[in-house]
């Protein structure tokens, strides 16, 4: 049906509010990150000149490596998270016991639900000087204080939630695998391993790189996690942006860090989700 | 030298037993269907074979070795699955060198052997094409050359024919059968349907609730069947039950029905006592019809001959269908074959005959 | 042999998500045994005497009682206005096929992409423009923008399964539209509605990226008051507050799996992007 005037009165509410909530304050953020910054006030001043120095200092190492740390901990987070939830996503598409899978599906959703708060509290109580800080560090032969626990305890943080929802995304994709066809490679010679690399997996492409998207946009825009499981030392783009505001009301490039942020977190999406429509178009 | 043999194997899942004490086997390069309606056991039976179920007691023996232990990819069989199964993201190529790079086949000479396979099933040329760009029995004999390709020594086909229109099944058919016995290949057809059963097989076996029924030659089967089940199944009946009665000539009996009519049928092997229930079958092809309604129900010259009014008529093109009503408001269903000959009219009367040879007698069931 | 490799590939599998099944459930129990734990202090995991000290704190520490309030009315009403404004617009992008139609799916889920933070600072910037610094003006616009999105994805993904030949044969009866909505489409997409209301209802109750930008020092979220005792006096009071949360999202899968059933909101693709 084409659109009546109905339907466009229905969609007011909904275009409003993103006007009103998300296009005028990012316009105006965007704005203000071309603005430069007077110490001392709050944010730029009415009548300062555009400049494009905030974006510039932004391309200083120190800066850069936020980036770079976001970046590179997301990755290994989505990887891992991958690794754990597409297997847990197969063994229950093909689990005979209706039961079961219900059961399994309700935990996965539970986690997945769970406040930020609660697993941000919960891992810091269970890896922290409380719990088993130093009887997993002493497996791994590193210091409790070493950045790299640190970065251990953010990528766990992460994870908490990557695996549950990268099982809940990857189930659609494997509830619609034919269960026929790892049965034919199996009779055709090719024990499970093989097959699994051979068929499952490559049939199951496309979901995964959903599954992935959907992952990596999440742990680069994480916040809390990095900000109490990080401890000021583990520090995400968020954080920064967040660093921008409450320590000095540097709003130019505080709004410089979040249009850069937007603009990659758009770019990655886009990326790839060009991609998987370009190699399955069959 | 029997390639396949099955010996009293039994598989329950929770209370259910899907396979109850099956034996048969399958000699080198022979053809047997598994017939069977659904729940009957037949698909257990195939995963049974192809290792994807272990069996609770029995053994299966390929080539005179215990395969019970072997995983599906250890085993040599060959399958072909009832929806084809072909791997949407490989060529037809791949689909069919899969089997031979998995079974170590020489590397080098998997292109000849794919080629023979592809011309075996009459499909060179289409190497390079996808499974969804090839037609529904295109596919299938994609997954058949995939299946043969890797020359098991038992071939198992689940439901062939039950994805194709009518047409196309009878074609494929013969070139099924074709294709199985011109690489000597010894197969197992699963199936409900009949018919496939029936032409595909040199021998058929029905099975019913677990159990094989009967084993035989499809005609053994059809003209021969032991039980009231296997007559129902296979091909068309009517059926009557009732009790023999005196000798009338050797290995003829008299057999009076519950609707108190009496018709002459074979004297069973081994019958004892005279009053046994029996139950006997007569195919509606058997039936002759005569035109002209004759007194009453006479036996003579060992020929049965009951009178009756038509009560409904169908022509289907090369058959006729016919409904008769005889005495005591039984109706009976008769086929005749069209040759050009007038059709009998709804309410004519006429008087059907069989020879006592026509009918099939078999212990009335409890 | 093929078999042993087989086996070993499959153990290794079935250790890693078991490790993962361990790793998921363990802060979770630790921090529930924590919350009761006995001891006048933070010591070492496991307690040695349990009581119900923490929560007694918790529901007497005004600091966080306001918080909960200020939480449990945002979500109520950042909860409503999304679904119903998520619920028109599911509706029309159903029923109507116009040009931009994909662009403006895309643009209403847009919030799931954008990272919360920049939300956040966006409209703290924003609404400073116009003067307003109170918090609940401003924490209301972020909460309703960023469960949005689950409103109208769940929506659809109810209306979807509605066939249109129902809504045509009731036009063709001789009802009109809204008639026809009201009478034929609101019932059966009714659960999803309510699915969408209790997806914004748990997000809102659980933000914390958005939130600590738009609060002040009067109005402020629970999740926001937790996280900055957690960097001030980390103490096991907020272990109970923690735990409370926890029943919040207990509490609102076991509603959705009552209404909704979790193999359908599985099946339906409502978490596939």
């Amino acid at each position: 049906m084409k659109l009546s005037k109905g339907a466009l009165l229905l969609l007011i509410p909904g275009i409003g509010l993103f006007l009103i909530f998300v296009v005028l304050p990012i316009a105006n953020i965007a704005e203000e990150s071309f603005r430069l910054f007077v110490p001392g006030h709050i944010g730029a001043s009415k009548d300062a000149p555009y400049t494009i120095f905030n974006y510039a200092e932004l391309m200083d190492p120190a800066y850069l490596f936020y980036f770079i740390e976001t970046l590179r901990l997301s990755l290994i987070c989505s990887l891992l998270g991958l690794i754990v939830g597409f297997p847990t996503a197969y063994l229950v598409a093909r689990q005979r016991s209706p039961f079961l899978r219900k059961l399994v599906v309700g935990f996965l959703i539970g986690m997945m639900f769970l406040s930020t708060m609660v697993r941000v509290y919960a891992l810091q109580i269970t890896f922290g000087p409380t719990g088993f800080d130093k009887v997993i560090c002493g497996f791994l032969h590193i210091s409790t204080n070493s950045r790299f626990y640190t970065e251990i305890l953010v990528v766990l943080g992460l994870l908490h939630y990557v695996i549950p929802i990268s099982a809940i995304t990857l189930l659609g994709t494997t509830q619609n695998l034919n269960p026929r066809l790892t049965e034919a490679a199996q009779v055709l010679g090719a024990p499970r391993w093989k097959v699994h690399v051979s068929i499952t997996v490559p049939l199951c492409v496309p979901g995964i790189l959903s599954a992935f998207l959907i992952c990596y946009t999440f742990c680069m825009s994480a916040f809390v996690v990095p900000m109490v499981l990080g401890k000021g030392r583990v520090l995400f783009v968020s954080n920064l942006i967040y660093s921008r505001f409450s320590e000095i009301a540097n709003y130019p490039s505080g709004s410089a860090v979040a249009i850069l942020m937007l603009l990659l977190s758009l770019t990655i999406i886009y990326g790839i989700t060009t991609i998987t429509s370009r190699l399955y178009k069959v | 030298m029997a390639v396949l043999e099955i010996s009293n194997v039994t598989k329950r899942f929770g209370t259910l037993t899907a396979v109850d004490k099956a034996s048969f086997y399958v000699d080198s390069a022979q053809i047997l269907s598994l017939l069977g309606p659904s729940g009957c056991g037949k698909t257990t039976m195939l995963r049974l074979i192809s290792g994807f179920e272990r069996p609770d007691e029995g053994s299966i023996r390929i080539l005179d070795q215990d395969i019970k232990g072997e995983r599906p990819y250890e085993r040599n069989v060959g399958l072909l699955f009832q929806d084809y199964a072909l791997f949407p993201h490989m060529t037809v190529q791949q689909n069919v060198a899969y089997g031979l790079k998995h079974r170590g086949y020489d590397k080098q000479k998997i292109p000849v052997r794919v080629s023979e396979m592809l011309e075996l099933v009459k499909l060179s040329g289409l190497e390079k094409r996808r499974p969804a760009q090839l037609s529904g029995g295109q596919q299938q004999r994609v997954a058949l050359a995939r299946a043969l390709a890797i020359s098991p020594a038992v071939v198992l086909l689940d439901e062939p024919l039950s994805a194709l229109d009518a047409k196309l099944r009878q074609q494929l058919r013969i070139e099924l059968k074709e294709i199985l016995n011109s690489v000597g290949a010894t197969t197992i057809v699963v199936t409900h349907d009949q018919e496939e059963a029936m032409s595909l097989g040199d021998v058929v076996i029905v099975m019913d609730q677990g159990k094989v029924i009967q084993q035989g030659l499809p005609t053994e089967i059809y003209a021969d069947p032991k039980t009231k089940f296997v007559a129902e199944f296979i091909g068309r009946s009517n059926w009557f039950s009732g009790r023999l009665r005196n000798l009338v000539a050797p290995g003829v009996r008299e057999f009076e029905t519950a609707e108190r009519i009496t018709v002459l049928v074979p004297e069973p092997d081994g019958y004892g006592a005279d009053d046994t229930d029996f139950e006997i079958c007569i195919r509606p092809e058997r039936i002759h019809i005569q035109r002209q309604a004759v007194e009453a129900v006479t036996l003579s010259e060992n020929v049965s001959r009951i009178t009756g009014t038509i009560r409904d008529i169908a022509h289907l093109g090369a058959e006729i269908h016919l409904v008769i009503e005889i005495h005591g408001g039984r109706r009976i269903t008769a086929t005749e074959q069209y040759l050009g000959q007038t059709l009998e009219q709804a309410g004519e009367e006429v008087t059907i005959t069989f020879r006592p040879e026509d009918c099939i007698i078999v212990p009335a069931e409890s | 042999m093929k078999r042993y490799v087989d086996d070993i590939g499959f153990g290794f599998v079935i250790m890693v998500i078991g490790l993962s099944l361990v790793f998921l459930v363990m802060p979770i129990v630790v921090a529930v045994m924590m919350s009761f734990d006995g001891r006048a202090y933070l010591g070492m995991f496991p307690p040695p005497n349990y009581s119900i000290q923490w929560y007694q704190k918790f529901f007497s520490d005004a600091y966080y009682l306001h918080g909960l309030k200020i939480s449990l009315i945002l979500a109520l009403i950042a909860g409503i206005v999304s679904t119903a404004s998520g619920v028109s617009a599911a509706i029309v992008l159903d029923r109507y096929e116009f040009r931009g139609k994909k662009a403006l799916e895309t643009f209403f889920l847009s919030p799931l992409v954008v990272p919360a933070v920049v939300i956040g600072f966006a409209l703290l910037l924003f609404f400073a423009l116009f003067g307003v610094f109170s918090g609940l003006p401003r924490l209301l616009g972020g909460h309703i923008i960023i469960t949005f999105p689950y409103t109208v994805r769940t929506t659809l993904a109810g209306l979807v399964g509605i066939k249109k030949s129902l809504t045509e044969a009731a036009l063709s009866l001789g009802a009109n539209e809204r008639q026809a909505f009201w009478d034929i489409t609101f019932p059966l997409a009714r659960t999803g509605m309510v699915a969408g209301l209790i997806f914004a209802f748990a997000f809102s109750m659980d933000d914390v990226a958005v939130s600590m930008f738009l609060t002040s020092p009067q109005v402020y979220t629970l999740p926001v008051a937790m996280v900055s005792m957690m960097r001030t006096n980390f103490d096991l009071t907020i272990a109970a507050g923690a735990v409370l949360l926890m029943v919040f999202t207990v509490a609102a899968i076991f509603i959705l799996d009552r209404i909704f059933g979790l193999d359908r909101l599985i099946g339906q693709g409502i978490f596939k992007s």
